[in-house]
C-alpha cells in the first residue's frame, strides 16, 4: 500500500489519553531511576575521567587551557570539551552531591533527555497520525527503544558517547522544523544542540553521528518534498554556528591534532576494533570491541558477557531488530524511510571494516580513508556512530508498537504482547537487572585519600611523580581505566609514565628511560632523586595496588629507600596490597628544597651535549656526569647554531647507546622489542630523531641470518634474538613458537661465501613444557638442494647432528617441522653451529654528532681536541639478575672524531656462559681437580660443578650444592683428577625436594652403566675397580618438585689455591685488545651473580680517530662501560636561581637571580616547538630541549630581569572561547526573541494548509 | 507546489542490480545473491503482498538462530566465533540492506517542492 503524506504534526491532544501517558511514562522514568540507582548504589561509577566526578571544578579548570600540565610531563590539550560537563558537576559538587551521585543524576537525566527526544522525532516524522491513540503507543515504544538497548548498556555507556546519544534526537527535531520553517532560529538551536554534545574526546562522537544526515534529507526531500538547497543551507547554517560555538575546543583540539594522533595510534589497534562487529551484533546494539576481549585477568567487561554467553539474553537481545523489521512490514508510515535508512547508514559505519582478515570493498575503502586522511584515525572506533542506528530502530519499533497494538486487540493478546515487549527490553538490558549496569566501580580506598591529603598538604606547584609506571592501571580494589587516579586525587601537576605515548616525545622517552629500569630493579642508586630534581617533583608517590605486578612493590621500595636525595616514607594501606611493598601507597619528599614550580635555570657552562636521548639519564647518573644537575642537551635536537653556542659555553659531549632504535610496548611498561637496524621501521617506539642519531643494530660476520614464521606472540619481545643461537654460548638462544606456533618458524643463514659445511650441529632449548621434536634441514649445495629431516632428544645436552655433505654450500635453511607439549612457553635452539660461521649482533652508536663537532667546535673558536668528551654505554640486561636478558654481552661499535684518552669504569659480572672451570679458576680454585657441568640454575655460578666437590674443614660441605637447569634429566657433571684407584664413590642429594633417581655413570670415558640414585647418599659401585681420571655422572631420570641439589659426590676434592687470584680480569676488548679491569675485591659479590663496579686496570685508554669496536669475551659480561674524557669543566658564578612570578598551565613569568650569562632557562614542561620566550620584551625565538624533555632556552640575563613564557597557540585559544561565549550569547538572543515575538510562522500555516488538502486517508 | 506521487516499478530492474552490487560491496557475495533472488521474486509476484518486508522480518527472526547455531566454536572466546560465523554476517547485512529496501519500495515519494 503507498502512501503519499507530508509530515507536519497537529497539537490536538485528548485530555484521558495524555493523563494514561503521561502515568506511563512517569512509571518508566521511576523505573528508569530506580534501575540507575539500584546498580553499585554508593559506589562511584566513573563513565568516562574520574575526575571529572571526583574533582570537577579543579578537572573544568584545567582542561580549559591549552595546555595540560598534568598528567604527563605536558601536553597541547586536544579535550578543552571536558569544560562544560566538568563545569555542571562543579554545581553539583558545590551543593554537596556526593560524587557518585552526581554520576547517577548525570545518567538519568541522559536517558530521559534520550528518551524523550527519540519520542518527539518520531512524532514529528509520524505527521497527524501522531495525534492519534497510534502515534502515543508509537512514542511510548520509541522512548523505551532509545533509552532501554544494548548499545546504552555498552558501546553508548560513557559520557562522551552518552551525552550525543542523547542529543541526536533533538539535533533531529531542530532540522526536521528548521526545514518546514527555515529561519536562522531553527539552524541557531540546532547549532546549540549539536554544540551541547560537547568537544568531549575533540567530539568526535558528535561528528560521527552527522551520518544521521542521509536519513533525515532522504525524509525531508522525499518524503516532505523539501529542496535539497534548501535543507543544505540550513545545514550550512548550523554548521557556521556551531563552529562559533565550539571554537573554544575545536581551536585548542586542532593544533594538538598530533597529539591526539599519536594516543590514537598507540592505542587500540584497527584489527582489534574490528574483531567483533559483525552485522548481527551491531544490530543488536553491541559491536563494541571491549565487550569481547579477554587478558590474562579474564575478561574486559565481565559484567557483560551474558550478551554472548546467555543464549536466551542473545535471543532477547535480538528483539529490538525484529520489532523493527516488524515496522516495516506492518506500518505504512513514511517515518518508515528515516527508521529504516537511519539502520542501514548506522549499521554499515558501525560495521566498519568487519571481518578485518578478510574486508570487503566498503571496508577497504572505510579503512583506507582512516589510515590515509590525517586526524581521522580519532574516528576508527565506528561503533561510536550507534546512535544514529538506535534512533532508526526506535522509529521503527515504535511503528511496530502500533502495528502491534492494532493487532492486540482482546485482553489476552494485549497480555502477550506486553510480556513479549517486557521480555525484549529486560534481554536487551540485562546486565542492569543483575547489577551489572556498570563496567567500572571506582571504591577508592581510604588509604589514597589519605596519601592525597599528605600530598596536598605541601604548597607550591612542585609535580607529583607516581612510580612506577603502568599500561592500562588495572587496581586490585577494582578501578580499571586509561585514566590515571592521580588527578583526582592530587591538587598540584601530576606526572607518571605511561606505557603509550603521552606528553611528547621527548619526555615519554625520558620517563620511559627511568621507569623500564626501575620496573626491571637496575636503576642506579639516586637516579629517581635526580629525575625528580629535573622534573621539578616534591614528591615521589609510590603505588603497587596494580593487579598482575608481581613483586613490584618490594623492587621499587628497595630503590626508593637506597635513594639518598629522597626523605623518609609514609605508607598508608594495608601491607598485603602492596605487592612486596610495606604498603599500596607511600610518598616521599625529595630531599632538601621542594621545588616551587618545574621551571628551572641551569648553568650553560658544563652542559652535557647528550648524543642520545633522555633515557640516558640513569647511565649518565651512574657514571656521575649529573652531579650538580648540568643541563642536558639533546644532540640532535641541536641545530648548528645552538650546537656551536653548546660547545662555546664548554659543554661535554658524551656519546651514549641510549637512544635505541627499539619496537616500543604500548601496553606493558616494562617490555620493549630488541634493538632493530637501520632499516628496519618500528610500528611504534620511543626513540628520537633520524637513524643517524639512534643506536641502531648491525649484524657482524660472514653471513646474514634471517628469520620466518609467527616468532614470538604478544610481543614486543627483546630477548630470545636469533643471533644468540650463533653466539657460541649455550646458555642463550634463539626462542620462537609460544602458544604451540613453533611449528613454521625457520631460519635461513646465507653465507657470504660459499664454504664446505659438513656436518652442522642444531641444540634445542629443550627445559621448558614445550620442545622441538622435528626440523627440516635445506642446504643449497653447489646449485642442489639437500634436504634433511631431523629428530631432537627430549634432553638439552643432546644435540643433533646433520651431516650435508660434501661440496660447497650457498645457504642453509633450518625449519622446524615438530612440537610436542601443552605449555604456552617458546621453544628455540639454544645453539646453531655452522663450521666456519661468524655472526655477531652489534649496537652501533650515533654518528651524527661527531661529524658535526669539528665544524661547530671551530665555529666557536674552541679547538675540537679540547673539547670534552666522554662515552657511556649499556648492555640491555633485563632483569637485575640478567634473567631476561636481551643482550648477554656488551658489542659495541662507535667512532670519534679524533685521538683521545680515556679513563676507563664501569660494572660488570660473571657471564651466564662462563664455564665451571673458568668460575673455579677465577676463584682461586685451579689446580689437578676440574669440575665441570652441562649446567647452572639460573646460570648461578655458586651452582656450580665444583659446589659437589667441595668441603668445610675436611668434611664435605653440603651447604652449597650443585644445581642442573631444569629439567635436570640430560644434564650432566664430569670431575677430572689425577689417576687413582676407583671402585666405588658416593652422591649426596638434598633431602627435601627434587631430586635425581637414576643417572648413567662412565669412567674414564668408557661404557656408561646405570646406577639408582635418590634423596640422601647412595653409594655407587663399579662394575671393577680401575684407575680411573675422569668420572662422568648422566641424570636419566628425577622425581619430586623443586631444584635438584647434588650436594657432595665422593670423589676428590677441587682444592682452593693457595695463590692470590690475579685481581685484573680481561672483561671485553676494545678494537680486538684486551679490555682488563680490576675486580679482585669483588669476587665475592661476583660469585653470587651480582653486578661490580671496576675501573680500568691500565691509567688510560688510548683510541685513535674513527670507528671502535666493544667486543666481548665468554666469561663476564660488562653491563656499564663509561670511557670517561680526562678534561673537566668546573662552572663558573653562583648558578642561576629563577622566582616565579606568575605560573599557569600555559604560561609563566619568571625573574632571574644568580648569574645567568648565559643559562639555560627550562619551562619545565614538555617540548613543543610553539612555547615562546621574551626577555625584557626580547623574544627568545625557538625553544631547544632542554634537559631532555623540556622547551628551554638559552639566556643572557642580568640577575632581576623577567622572562615571559607562553605556549604559543594559548591567545588563540582565549579568543575562540571569546567567540564561543559571543555566539551562545547571540544564539540565547535568537532564541528567546524568537518566542517573545511569537510571530507567525507562515512556513508552517502554510504547510498545514497544504497537508490538509493533500493527505490521504 | 507540485506533487506527483512518483511509481517505481519500471525502475525496479535497475534497482535490483543496484541493490545486488550496493549488497555485495558493503557486506559480501552471498548476500548479494540474496538480495538478486529477492529482489526478482518481488518483481515476480504481486507488489501488495510486501515480499521484502516480509523477507526482512523473516531474516531478522532466524538471526538469532543462525547467530547460536551458524558457527562450529563454542560462545567462549566470542571473537573468533563472531568472525567465524559467517552466515550471521551475510544474513544480518542482507537483512539490514532488505529493511531498507522495502521501505523504499513501500513507501511513496514526493517530487520536490519550490516553496521553500
Amino acid at each position: 500500500m503507498k502512501t503519499t503524506r507530508r509530515a507536519s504534526p497537529q497539537r490536538a491532544v485528548v485530555p484521558g489519553r495524555r493523563s494514561w501517558s503521561s502515568l506511563l511514562y512517569s512509571g518508566l522514568t521511576l523505573l528508569l531511576i530506580v534501575m540507575v540507582l539500584a546498580n553499585s548504589f554508593g559506589i562511584l561509577t566513573p563513565d568516562t575521567k574520574p575526575e571529572m566526578f571526583l574533582a570537577p571544578a579543579r578537572t573544568a579548570a584545567r582542561f580549559a587551557s591549552s595546555w595540560l600540565d598534568t598528567p604527563n610531563l605536558g601536553a597541547p590539550n586536544y579535550n578543552v570539551g571536558i569544560v562544560p560537563v566538568a563545569a555542571v558537576f562543579s554545581v553539583l559538587d558545590a551543593v554537596g552531591v556526593p560524587a557518585w551521585l552526581i554520576m547517577r543524576i548525570w545518567r538519568i537525566v541522559l536517558l530521559v533527555v534520550a528518551a524523550w527526544g527519540a519520542r518527539i522525532v518520531l512524532r514529528e516524522l509520524m505527521g497527524e497520525s501522531a495525534t492519534q491513540r497510534a502515534g502515543t503507543v508509537a512514542s511510548v515504544g520509541a522512548a523505551v527503544a532509545y533509552a532501554a538497548n544494548p548499545y546504552v548498556i555498552v558501546g553508548g555507556a560513557t559520557t562522551p558517547t552518552m551525552l550525543p546519544y542523547a542529543l541526536l534526537p533533538w539535533l533531529v527535531v531542530c532540522w526536521l522544523r528548521g526545514s518546514r520553517a527555515p529561519s536562522w532560529r531553527w539552524a541557531a538551536a540546532a547549532a546549540l544542540v549539536l554544540a551541547a554534545m560537547s568537544g568531549l574526546n575533540a567530539g568526535v562522537v558528535a561528528i560521527l553521528q552527522l551520518i544521521v544526515l542521509v536519513p533525515l534529507v532522504a525524509h525531508l526531500c522525499l518524503i516532505e518534498g523539501h529542496r535539497f538547497l534548501s535543507v543544505l543551507w540550513l545545514v550550512v547554517r548550523t554548521g557556521l554556528i556551531y563552529v562559533a560555538l565550539s571554537a573554544y575546543w575545536l581551536i585548542p583540539a586542532v593544533s594538538a591534532l598530533s597529539v591526539g594522533e599519536s594516543i590514537a595510534g598507540a592505542t587500540e589497534s584497527v584489527g582489534a576494533i574490528n574483531m567483533a562487529n559483525s552485522f548481527p551484533e551491531v544490530l543488536r546494539g553491541l559491536g563494541m570491541w571491549t565487550l569481547y576481549g579477554a587478558g590474562g585477568e579474564g575478561w574486559f567487561d565481565p559484567g557483560h558477557i551474558s550478551y554472548f554467553l546467555a543464549p536466551l539474553v542473545v535471543v532477547l537481545s535480538f528483539g529490538g531488530p525484529m520489532l523493527a523489521a516488524l515496522g516495516v512490514r506492518l506500518s505504512e508510515s513514511p517515518a518508515r524511510l528515516f527508521g529504516s535508512l537511519s539502520v542501514l547508514v548506522g549499521g554499515l559505519v558501525m560495521v566498519g571494516s568487519f571481518p578485518h582478515d578478510n574486508q570487503t570493498p566498503w571496508g577497504r575503502a572505510l579503512g583506507a580513508t582512516i589510515d590515509n586522511v590525517p586526524g581521522l584515525i580519532a574516528f576508527r572506533t565506528t561503533n561510536k556512530a550507534g546512535a544514529v542506528l538506535e534512533l532508526g530502530m526506535a522509529v521503527l519499533i515504535g511503528l511496530a508498537a502500533v502495528g502491534i497494538a492494532r493487532w492486540a486487540r482482546s485482553v489476552g493478546t494485549r497480555l502477550v504482547a506486553g510480556l513479549g515487549a517486557a521480555a525484549v527490553v529486560a534481554g536487551s538490558v540485562f546486565p542492569a537487572l543483575t547489577g551489572d549496569l556498570y563496567q567500572i566501580p571506582m571504591d577508592l580506598p581510604k588509604y589514597w585519600n589519605q596519601t592525597a591529603d599528605v600530598v596536598n598538604a605541601r604548597g607550591a606547584d612542585s609535580r607529583v611523580l607516581m612510580v612506577p609506571g603502568t599500561g592500562l592501571p588495572s587496581y586490585s580494589w577494582g578501578y580499571s581505566g586509561p585514566d590515571e587516579i592521580g588527578p583526582s586525587l592530587f591538587r598540584r601537576p601530576f606526572a607518571f609514565r605511561s606505557a603509550s605515548p603521552s606528553g611528547g616525545a621527548y619526555a615519554s622517552n625520558l620517563l620511559a628511560g627511568v621507569d623500564m629500569r626501575l620496573h626491571q630493579g637496575t636503576l642506579p642508586q639516586g637516579a629517581v632523586s635526580t629525575l625528580a630534581a629535573y622534573l621539578g617533583v616534591g614528591d615521589i608517590v609510590g603505588r603497587y595496588d596494580v593487579r598482575g605486578t608481581g613483586n613490584i612493590g618490594a623492587r621499587v621500595e628497595s630503590i626508593l629507600d637506597a635513594d639518598p636525595g629522597l626523605g623518609a616514607a609514609q605508607s598508608f594501606g594495608p601491607a598485603d596490597m602492596g605487592h612486596g611493598a610495606p604498603a599500596p601507597a607511600t610518598v616521599r619528599p625529595v630531599a632538601g628544597t621542594v621545588p616551587a614550580t618545574s621551571a628551572a635555570a641551569r648553568p650553560a657552562s658544563g652542559s652535557l651535549i647528550v648524543d642520545g636521548a633522555g633515557s640516558a639519564l640513569p647511565s649518565l647518573q651512574s657514571a656521575g656526569l649529573l652531579t650538580g644537575l648540568p643541563g642536558i642537551l639533546l644532540a640532535g635536537g641541536l641545530d648548528a647554531r645552538q650546537l656551536e653556542e653548546a660547545i662555546r659555553d664548554e659543554g661535554r659531549v658524551v656519546l651514549t647507546d641510549s637512544n635505541m632504535r627499539r619496537e616500543a610496548s604500548n601496553s606493558n611498561p616494562a617490555n620493549s622489542g630488541a634493538l632493530l637496524g637501520a632499516n628496519e621501521d618500528p610500528v611504534s617506539t620511543r626513540a628520537l630523531f633520524d637513524t643517524s642519531d639512534q643506536t641502531v643494530a648491525v649484524v657482524r660476520g660472514n653471513a646474514r641470518v634471517t628469520t620466518a614464521g609467527q616468532g614470538l606472540l604478544f610481543g614486543p619481545t627483546a630477548t630470545g634474538g636469533v643471533t644468540q643461537a650463533f653466539d657460541g654460548d649455550r646458555t642463550t638462544g634463539w626462542q620462537f613458537g609460544n602458544f604451540g606456533t613453533g611449528v613454521g618458524n625457520s631460519v635461513l643463514v646465507r653465507l657470504n661465501q660459499p664454504r664446505e659445511l659438513g656436518t652442522i650441529t642444531l641444540a634445542p632449548m629443550q627445559g621448558g613444557l614445550n620442545r622441538i621434536t622435528t626440523a627440516k634441514v635445506t642446504a643449497s649445495i653447489g646449485g642442489q638442494l639437500v634436504t634433511k629431516d631431523v629428530m631432537f632428544e627430549p634432553w638439552n645436552t643432546y644435540p643433533a647432528r646433520v651431516d650435508l655433505g660434501p661440496g660447497l654450500a650457498s645457504a642453509v635453511n633450518i625449519e622446524v617441522t615438530g612440537v610436542q607439549g601443552e605449555g604456552g612457553g617458546p621453544v628455540g635452539f639454544s645453539e646453531i653451529t655452522v663450521p666456519g660461521l661468524s655472526v655477531r649482533k652489534v649496537g652501533v652508536l650515533p654518528r651524527a654528532l661527531v661529524t658535526r663537532i669539528d665544524e661547530a667546535a671551530r665555529a666557536a673558536g674552541v679547538d675540537p681536541s679540547e673539547v670534552p668528551l666522554d662515552v657511556v654505554m649499556r648492555r640491555s640486561t633485563g632483569d637485575a639478575n640478567g634473567l631476561s636478558t636481551e643482550e648477554h654481552r656488551l658489542e659495541r661499535e662507535f667512532s670519534l672524531m679524533d685521538e683521545r684518552q680515556f679513563a676507563v669504569s664501569g660494572t660488570v659480572r660473571l657471564a651466564g656462559g662462563a664455564s665451571d672451570s673458568q668460575i673455579d679458576a677465577l676463584s682461586g680454585r685451579s689446580g689437578d681437580v676440574q669440575a665441570e657441568s652441562s649446567s647452572r640454575v639460573f646460570n648461578n655460578p655458586n651452582a656450580r660443578a665444583s659446589m659437589a666437590f667441595d668441603d668445610d674443614g675436611g668434611e664435605a660441605d653440603r651447604s652449597t650444592a650443585w644445581v642442573p637447569n631444569e629439567p635436570v634429566v640430560g644434564e650432566w657433571i664430569t670431575l677430572k683428577f689425577p689417576e687413582r684407584e676407583l671402585s666405588s664413590f658416593t652422591v649426596t642429594q638434598g633431602a627435601q625436594g627434587g631430586h635425581a633417581t637414576k643417572a648413567l655413570v662412565s669412567v674414564n670415558e668408557g661404557e656408561p652403566f646405570e646406577v639408582k640414585l635418590g634423596p640422601g647418599t647412595h653409594r655407587v659401585t663399579l662394575p671393577k675397580a680401575v684407575d680411573a681420571t675422569r668420572v662422568r655422572i648422566l641424570l636419566t631420570e628425577r622425581e619430586g618438585s623443586g631444584f635438584v641439589r647434588v650436594e657432595n659426590i665422593g670423589l676428590p676434592r677441587v682444592q682452593e689455591s693457595s695463590a692470590t687470584p690475579d685481581r685484573c680480569a680481561v672483561i671485553g676488548t676494545i678494537d680486538g685488545q684486551p679490555l682488563r679491569a680490576d675486580i679482585g675485591s669483588k669476587l665475592p659479590q661476583l660469585l653470587e651473580g651480582r653486578a661490580v663496579t671496576f675501573t680500568g686496570c691500565d691509567a688510560t685508554l688510548r683510541l685513535d680517530e674513527g670507528r671502535h669496536d666493544v667486543g666481548s669475551v665468554m666469561d663476564f659480561a660488562v653491563d656499564d662501560l663509561r670511557l670517561a674524557s680526562t678534561q673537566t669543566v668546573i662552572p663558573d658564578g653562583s648558578p642561576p636561581r629563577v622566582e616565579v612570578l606568575e605560573h599557569g598551565s600555559a604560561s609563566m613569568t619568571l625573574r632571574i637571580t644568580g648569574n645567568c650569562s648565559p643559562c639555560l632557562v627550562s619551562s619545565g614542561q614538555s617540548f613543543d616547538e610553539r612555547w615562546r620566550a621574551s626577555a625584557g620584551g626580547k623574544d627568545l625565538g625557538e625553544p631547544l630541549v632542554v634537559d631532555a624533555f623540556a622547551a628551554g632556552w638559552r639566556v643572557n640575563a642580568v640577575p632581576g630581569e623577567v622572562i615571559h613564557i607562553t605556549f604559543g597557540p594559548a591567545g588563540l585559544a582565549l579568543g575562540a572561547w571569546l567567540v564561543s561565549a559571543a555566539g551562545l550569547v547571540l544564539c540565547l538572543v535568537m532564541l528567546v526573541a524568537g518566542v517573545w515575538r511569537r510571530e507567525p510562522d507562515v512556513h508552517v500555516a502554510r504547510a498545514r494548509e497544504d497537508n490538509a488538502k493533500e493527505v490521504q486517508p | 507546489m507540485n506533487r506527483v506521487p512518483v511509481r517505481l516499478p519500471l525502475r525496479a530492474l535497475l534497482l535490483g542490480v543496484v541493490v545486488s552490487l550496493l549488497v555485495w560491496v558493503t557486506v559480501g557475495a552471498w548476500a548479494a545473491l540474496g538480495a538478486a533472488v529477492l529482489l526478482v521474486g518481488n518483481l515476480l509476484v504481486s507488489p501488495s503482498r510486501r515480499i521484502l518486508a516480509t523477507s526482512a522480518v523473516m531474516m531478522f527472526v532466524a538471526l538469532p538462530l543462525v547467530w547460536l547455531l551458524g558457527s562450529t566454536l563454542p560462545l567462549s572466546p566470542p571473537s573468533p566465533r563472531l568472525q567465524d560465523n559467517v552466515a550471521a554476517h551475510q544474513l544480518g547485512g542482507l537483512a539490514l540492506w532488505m529493511l531498507f529496501v522495502a521501505s523504499v519500495h513501500d513507501v511513496s515519494f514526493l517530487k520536490g517542492s519550490d516553496d521553500d
